[in-house]
């Protein structure tokens, strides 16, 4: 990770994130010095700390600065990976949305307004969200309507609806549109029927229909009493809160019922787990992780967890888990999070966030080799970029989900071997541990990168 | 019920665009809003009120 303003910390001249010999730091600019006073002075900032809403920051003092115009330094504590709405299963951006709503309560009782609402201000830690940005805060003025409202709708509301009523998978499109879904767009995909419904009749319909209004200097004439603000982030809550998904019949729901393991090999397979991960501290990467089952493993040993999985509906159920130390997330690894935004450095790519100290990918390779034909030499390649060590799980042809994989296509992949698979691994692994589970035709392997 | 006032007021210091649109349908959803907030916070009182008449 370079030193230097972080790509995504440009928009808001307030100050800036930046990274000092490894270090994460936020600037606070001149300008926001009567509104940082007030966030400190007023209670807000412990207040919010002490409950487990806002990331806890150390304040540094101006000599910490980067450039001349900071007048303090805050050190944030740093979440182990960060990650995007895009990546997001429902309930976690849902829970992201009431996080934002119940700050910009809680601020408007200390005379603040939260001045954006944007789902990038969101992180988790410990499988909870928690908002990260320390200077979204300024100072109420009387009168005016909440500037982020439309930001708001576009960065949650808009994606929950579309997830919630029309298809949970709609939530990609968060990947492609970085500040919001189009307002007048989710009104035109949601069902007719839900303008029978207040809160996304007036939110998202009827402001999907103003959206795209020419600016007007009248905009600075509308006055909004403070009881008004509170009655519209009340009524956002409410809105959000009326949204529910619940998975059922998705791709991987029931996959540990219809694997061919006994219920003694899937035992011995989370005892190898377990004992493999011996001696790895830190981070892992649990790819391919359905619902988390070695996750939870993971996190139990204090590794920090991403349980990463294709399937909208694993994740969900992984994340209403809630397990301590595990962050279920979305992620293709056939096509993984790229870098996004300006310059393709706001937003950065599952890679750039690793290496991870430890990537698990058990029962993953035969879906990336024989159901994406990656190579297996492409595939040790990428592992080895996204991890230190790697527990790897290779199941041979003669398995019945290889066996189901090859069903109904031609078999044209002779190197798929457990020779082939080591041989390919080789070069960019060194092979710590190799074990093969009772019960089943399947190796663990412990990998450590060269 | 609160409504909209329309003053001269000083302008935002936020570095976001709120857009016209989206500032003005908040505007016109004060009225409303503001009622329903109203009856809520009412009920919600009356409920608490009847909740302890309850546990005595």
């Amino acid at each position: 990770m370079t030193d230097g303003r972080l790509g995504a910390s440009f928009r808001d001249p307030s100050g800036f994130v930046f990274r000092r010999d490894g270090v994460l730091y936020r600037q606070v600019n001149a300008s926001y010095a009567s509104d940082l006073k007030l966030l400190f002075g007023s209670g807000l900032h412990d207040a919010l700390v002490a409950d487990g809403l806002l990331i806890p920051a150390e304040r540094l003092g101006p000599e910490f600065g980067s450039t001349p115009e900071a007048v303090d330094v805050l050190r944030p504590e740093v979440v182990p990976t960060v990650s995007y709405p895009y990546e997001w299963c429902f309930g976690a951006l849902r829970d992201a949305a009431l996080l934002t709503l119940e700050i910009a309560r809680r601020a408007l009782d200390k005379d603040m307004v939260l001045k954006d609402a944007s789902a990038y201000n969101v992180q988790f830690r410990s499988g909870r969200p928690i908002f990260i940005d320390t200077l979204s805060f300024e100072t109420y003025q009387e009168g005016e309507p909440w500037i982020a409202y439309r930001q708001f709708c576009g960065h949650f509301l808009a994606p929950l609806a579309l997830m919630a009523l029309v298809d949970v998978r709609l939530g990609s499109i968060l990947r492609t549109n970085l500040d919001g879904i189009p307002l007048d767009l989710a009104s035109y995909l949601l069902p007719g029927m839900t303008r029978l419904k207040p809160g996304l009749s007036m939110h998202l319909h009827m402001h999907g229909k103003v959206v795209n209004q020419a600016a007007s200097e009248n905009v600075r004439k509308v006055s909004f009493s403070k009881t008004s603000l509170l009655a519209t982030l009340d009524s956002l809550r409410g809105t959000v809160e009326g949204l529910r998904w619940n998975p059922k019949g998705t791709q991987w729901a029931g996959y540990y019922d219809e694997t061919n393991y006994s219920h003694a090999s899937m035992t011995e397979k989370r005892r190898l787990v377990a004992q493999l991960l011996d001696g790895i501290a830190g981070t892992c990467w649990d790819l391919g992780a359905n619902t988390g089952e070695f996750s939870r493993i993971a996190a139990e040993r204090g590794l920090d967890t991403v349980a990463w999985d294709i399937d909208p509906g694993a994740v969900e159920r992984a994340y209403a888990l809630h397990a301590p130390g595990v962050l279920p997330l979305l992620q293709d690894l056939t096509n993984p999070s790229p870098g996004l935004g300006w310059a393709s450095q706001e937003r950065d790519s599952l890679d750039a966030r690793g290496p991870a100290d430890v990537v698990l990918a058990l029962a993953l390779v035969h879906h990336l080799a024989l159901g994406n034909n990656v190579p297996l030499s492409d595939v040790a390649a990428y592992l080895a970029r996204l991890g230190r060590h790697a527990i790897v799980e290779f199941v041979p042809k003669e398995d019945s989900q290889v066996r189901r994989l090859l069903a109904s296509r031609r078999d044209v992949f002779p190197d798929y071997t457990r020779e082939g698979f080591e041989a390919a691994f080789a070069p960019y692994f060194e092979t710590e541990a190799r074990e093969a589970i009772k019960g089943t035709a399947r190796t663990l392997y412990r990998l450590r990168r060269r | 019920m609160v409504g909209i006032t329309l003053l001269a007021q000083h302008s935002s210091v936020a570095y976001l665009d709120g857009g016209t649109g989206s500032m003005l349908l908040q505007a016109a959803l004060a009225g409303t809003l503001t009622a329903a907030y109203f009856v809520k916070s009412q009920w919600a009182l009356l409920k608490a009120k009847f909740g302890r008449r309850t546990t005595k």
